[in-house]
């Protein structure tokens, strides 16, 4: 660590910086390509000199951030690792939503979008079957499209803080309860819930988060790794994207109120979900300190699924000690790698 | 180690967002922040509907004309949308 003055000079130095902007980071440096788009999603294929293991690993992002944050700086990236590790990574990212895609409910991305990308990807990678992982609440729309679709050639599926049982989800949740908010108490004029609904619900969750992040910066400023650590993941957390309405009212009435995902049974439009039809291995990775995806919430998932091969995997840090900080480089993605792993092929 | 201002802070601050993260996940304040939700939500709609028409008064075009319009053109972006599913489906079957 340098001496008490140099910490002062490196404290000013980055302060300036950071008040003119200028040490910004770069986010999302791993090179891909687009090689399919529907509508909003886009599916990102990672390039790689080293593909060794097949099937290839379809990870679905969350419909309430940026996906950069699983490609968040070179040295923490979630997706540079796996690629790094030899397996074929594609993304399946969704722009933000406009008012044209208000009207899409969870059939949309479940019947029409991950299949259409699922699709695609086997065609692009000239495989036969995949590894699908999702984050967040991309994990929910990968149980409903691994139960709801057998003949989907899924050969693995992760899912990473992905919520089940919602009366353990707190705030955020038992706002929406009976009784309490509609779900069209917060969706807008353009049939969108707006980003800072989100914003200001997550920043509830936590009512002095705020302050001791600014503290913990202050205090880290002569540190330039800290620094940009601390700004990538600053402008990911500020970066939320609004949740298409219609998708938002089936996520109130249905995983909300009627807490389905837990009683294991979905009600979609189609046909009735059972998550006992996911027969395939099966991890379900939660952290112990994440407070918006409580692990009292995602923890039934192991026992909901149909699967002989069902684990869980338990960090010990918050939402995103997944995809950053220590746990992840030294707990989180050896474990996820290694799993996945022992799940495929050499190619 | 820890600097003295850093330990001051910490103990200042803990038992503070444990309480009010506490409270946070209360009923009370739950049940009050659905009243406070649904104030703004109605104040923002009376403003907005006093604004409409002042404006209208003056033949300008309003918030929600805007929105309106939007919402129309949204609606001929999906079923452009739906039409091209269509026209691809039908491909695929010839």
């Amino acid at each position: 660590m340098p001496d008490l003055f140099e910490r002062q000079m490196l404290r000013v130095r980055n302060g300036l910086a950071y008040l003119t902007g200028a040490n910004l980071p770069t986010v999302a440096q791993s090179p891909r390509d687009l090689v399919w788009k529907r509508d909003k999603a886009r599916l990102w294929r990672y390039r790689s000199g080293q593909r060794r293991y097949r099937p290839p690993v379809l990870i679905v992002h969350s419909l309430v951030s940026k996906s950069y944050v699983l490609d968040l700086l070179p040295n923490t990236s979630m997706v540079g690792y796996l690629v790094g590790e030899g397996f074929d990574v594609f993304l399946l990212d969704w722009m933000p939503p406009d008012p044209a895609d208000a009207e899409n409910t969870l059939e949309t991305y479940v019947d029409d979008y991950i299949p259409g990308a699922i699709g695609a990807l086997l065609k692009d990678a000239g495989a036969r079957e995949v590894t699908l992982v999702g984050y967040c609440f991309g994990g929910v729309l990968t149980l409903l499209v691994t139960a709801g679709h057998p003949e989907l050639p899924i050969r693995n599926m992760m899912v990473m803080a992905t919520p089940c049982d919602y009366r353990e989800m707190g705030f955020m949740s038992n706002m929406f309860t009976e009784g309490r908010l509609e779900a069209d108490d917060v969706i807008d004029e353009t049939g969108l819930v707006p980003a800072r609904a989100l914003d200001e619900g997550f920043d509830t969750l936590k009512p002095t988060d705020q302050l001791v992040q600014r503290v913990n910066f202050l205090e880290n400023l002569w540190n330039d790794e800290f620094v940009e650590g601390f700004l990538a993941i600053s402008q990911w957390a500020r970066d939320q994207v609004p949740f298409p309405g219609a998708a938002f009212r089936q996520t109130v009435s249905l995983l909300i109120r009627r807490n389905a995902l837990f009683a294991g049974v979905i009600p979609l439009s189609r046909k009735e979900v059972y998550l006992k039809d996911i027969r395939c291995p099966f991890l379900n990775a939660f952290a112990e300190q994440d407070g918006i995806t409580p692990a009292a919430s995602s923890e039934p998932l192991t026992g909901l699924v149909g699967s002989d091969d069902a684990s869980e995997l338990r960090l010990q840090s918050g939402h995103i000690g997944f995809v950053v900080g220590r746990q992840a480089a030294k707990v989180a993605r050896p474990q996820i790698a290694d799993w996945i792993r022992r799940r495929s092929d050499e190619a | 180690m820890t600097s003295l201002w850093r330990q001051a802070f910490d103990a200042l601050e803990r038992p503070l967002a444990a309480a009010s993260e506490s409270w946070v996940q209360s009923k009370t304040f739950m049940d009050l922040a659905v009243v406070g939700v649904r104030m703004q939500r109605r104040l923002a709609a009376d403003s907005q509907r006093m604004t409409e028409q002042w404006l209208h008064a003056w033949g300008m075009p309003a918030r929600g004309d805007l929105f309106r319009l939007m919402n129309q053109v949204a609606s001929l972006e999906r079923q452009v949308r739906d039409l091209e599913r269509e026209l691809q489906t039908r491909d695929e079957e010839t």
